[in-house]
């Protein structure tokens, strides 16, 4: 298959979770790919399977979840496939990830700058082994906290950097722990600790759900100027389409464990074409909108026992008697410029049916 | 200050003058207590039939606010007059008749709801209370207002876990109407659910209130929802009211640096909208140690020196437009 992003080209990936109920398939084929450098927002509903996506990326599904099937190219290597130690170079170092509770993401025992610290040093060491050998056994001393004194000068200088380009006072913070920060203050460590590894892609799941739209204004706007330097491109999950129309280059719609709609930011707002796109922009409430919202009918189906065929087609109103059938083929749109890459998963579009 | 006194008094169902509520808080056992200034001499009226807008960061005392008035939590001082009566001299007899006038849904319906009840139980206990009403015709109201919320009759005797989180902010309004009250309060009723849920939820909000001629006092930190939802709107810093007006006053006329910053902080969802991105520096302070004057001017960008040392007052503006700044914008 034709590689489609040179950073990262997730295809077909699959995600089950085992329950005693029954196996939940939280990814159901998701289709989405970035270059160097781009912003990827992905939008969508709780239980869409957007935060599945991101920790599918850093292959950190634990049990009971497992990928079934799928690929995820970063670069040259397939990450669903990696070993776990080769996959530990990559994972800090060149995908660094951000939470939605940042206080609960950060170690609530340990002052922040060490935490920050052990992070760098951490990195390092795995660059510098992964540099000897691809199955080097780790070593016996994996990076674990060493005392302060001790530390290598040079990681704690770039920690101190760190803290001042996320806007902090490393006098005043490197000594505080976790309960210590605000909320504000806590995101901005975390983004201080991921980008410390000059990663290049950071993965921001929910960054700024947890904060004050003031909080969420400063911490876009950090990231904004950070990765803009840096060149970092960013897969950004959020359910919040003010901050992925003002952060992204391009939208994932997700529903139900599917990318329905993807392409540039132009593109799904002013020309959505997935019925569920159209009826989530229309039910978002917008300062000096005059028009009523809209609703989407119906509830997100349960996942496991999910709708055959397409998943939207219970709630859908453009539904066809093939809808229920078959699952639409993720696939480009005629006629729109290539520069959107607008690709969609719905039988309504699809050229030769 | 006195937005009321010119109007009409018949129109107003609440009238709040000068609520404070400070909470005690102690380093140890034997400090002094601090005080928490969580409201802070808050003066407004709600008018009937309309929606009364409250926004603010956290932390700004929307919530204890909501609580104040409906007395959940006892104000340390100033008055509430509902239709006339001040609650805050009523004796817990007294006030009883009154709570049932009265009602509030929370923010999170997936704490405020008894987990080892059913619905119809849960729906039906105020009915049981406040109208002493038979079984059957307990029964006869629960499924009428359920079908008005949109669940439907099976739903009774399932327990709140075998629900969705829109269908249990659908039941938390079910049980406030099921009592025929006049005025509710709305603590952020929309914001632990989805944009698509949210937007059915506040639609049938404001088709309630138009057919049940209910009065709502909306708690959020959503502008965009207070813009759909609001008549009127007061914005709050720190447990002070800092601009009350209409929401055109508000949107269109800020006056207050605050309540300026607090909009253009909203990234507008629109790629085509420029988001003027500009920033509101800083955090809000402790509300313990509020700072001294003007408690907004360590992060006001139109702080001069008397913005520091004396107070501002809540000031008419125009004719019920009050904001509380020395030197209001676009006046």
């Amino acid at each position: 298959m034709r590689r489609r992003g040179d950073l990262l080209d997730v295809s077909n990936l699959r995600v089950v979770f085992d329950t005693y109920t029954g196996q939940v398939k939280a990814l159901n084929g998701v289709e989405l790919w970035m270059n160097h450098g781009e912003r990827l927002g992905v939008v969508g509903e709780t239980g869409c399977g957007k935060s599945v996506t991101a920790l599918s990326v850093m292959r950190l599904i634990e049990e009971p979840g497992r990928i079934t099937e799928g690929t995820i190219l970063f670069e040259d290597k397939d990450l669903a496939t990696l070993s776990e130690n080769t996959l530990n170079t990559v994972r800090g170092k060149d995908i660094a990830m951000i939470f939605q509770e940042p206080v609960a993401a950060l170690n609530p025992v340990m002052k922040v700058g060490a935490q920050i610290v052990e992070n760098i040093e951490c990195q390092r060491k795995s660059a510098a082994l992964a540099r000897v050998s691809d199955k080097a056994e780790p070593a016996a001393d994996d990076g674990s906290p060493k005392k302060h004194g001790h530390r290598d000068t040079d990681s704690v200088k770039t920690m101190r950097d760190m803290l001042g380009h996320v806007g902090l006072d490393w006098q005043r913070t490197e000594n505080l722990y976790p309960h210590e920060l605000s909320g504000g203050m806590a995101q901005r460590v975390m983004i201080a600790m991921a980008l410390s590894s000059r990663p290049k892609l950071l993965i921001a799941d929910e960054p700024t759900s947890a904060l004050d739209v003031t909080i969420q204004a400063q911490i876009l706007n950090l990231l904004n100027s950070l990765v803009r330097e840096t060149q970092t491109a960013v897969l950004l999950i959020t359910h919040a389409m003010g901050v992925a129309a003002q952060f992204c280059d391009f939208i994932a719609v997700m529903y139900a464990g599917n990318v329905v709609e993807y392409g540039s930011l132009q593109a799904i707002f002013n020309n959505p074409l997935h019925p569920y796109t159209k009826g989530l922009l229309q039910a978002v409430p917008k300062i000096g909108r005059t028009d009523e919202l809209q609703s989407i009918p119906g509830i997100v189906p349960d996942l496991i026992d999910p709708p055959g065929g397409c998943r939207f087609h219970p709630r859908c109103p453009h539904r066809r008697p093939e809808c229920d059938k078959a699952q639409p083929g993720f696939e480009p749109v005629g006629g729109e410029a290539e520069a959107d890459r607008h690709h969609v998963a719905c039988f309504l579009y699809q050229r030769d049916q | 200050m006195q937005a009321t006194t010119e109007r009409e008094n018949r129109d107003i169902l609440i009238q709040a003058n000068h609520l404070r509520k400070l909470f005690a808080v102690k380093k140890n056992f034997y400090s002094h207590p601090l005080y928490v200034k969580a409201v802070d001499d808050c003066d407004f009226s709600i008018r009937k039939n309309t929606v009364f807008g409250i926004v603010g960061e956290s932390g700004s005392g929307k919530t204890t606010l909501g609580r104040v008035i409906l007395r959940l939590i006892e104000a340390t001082g100033g008055s509430v007059v509902f239709d006339g009566k001040n609650l805050m001299s009523l004796s817990s007899q007294e006030l009883r008749l009154f709570r049932r006038r009265m009602q509030i849904i929370s923010q999170d319906p997936y704490n405020s709801l008894h987990p080892r009840k059913v619905v119809k139980k849960l729906i039906g206990e105020g009915l049981g209370i406040h109208f002493r009403l038979s079984s059957q015709e307990i029964d006869e109201r629960v499924k009428n207002i359920l079908t008005l919320v949109g669940l439907r009759e099976e739903h009774m005797y399932r327990y709140p876990h075998e629900f969705s989180g829109g269908q249990r902010q659908r039941i938390a309004i079910a049980r406030a109407l099921v009592l025929k009250p006049e005025f509710i309060v709305l603590d952020e009723p929309t914001s632990a659910l989805d944009v698509s849920v949210q937007a059915i939820i506040l639609k049938m909000l404001k088709e309630l209130k138009r057919d049940f001629a209910l009065t709502y006092m909306l708690i959020t930190h959503d502008l965009a929802v207070i813009d759909y939802m609001a008549d009127d709107v007061a914005v709050m810093y720190l447990g002070q009211i800092v601009e009350l007006g209409s929401k055109n006053d508000i949107f269109l006329r800020t006056a207050h640096p605050y309540a300026c910053l607090l909009i253009d902080s909203v990234p507008p969802p629109t790629p085509s909208e420029h988001w003027s991105g500009k920033i509101l520096n800083g955090e809000i302070p402790s509300p313990i140690h509020v700072p001294s004057g003007c408690r907004f001017h360590p992060r006001c960008p139109q702080a001069r020196e008397i913005c520091k040392t004396k107070e501002p007052v809540l000031s008419e503006l125009q004719p019920g437009h009050f904001a509380k700044c020395h030197f209001p914008l676009n006046a």
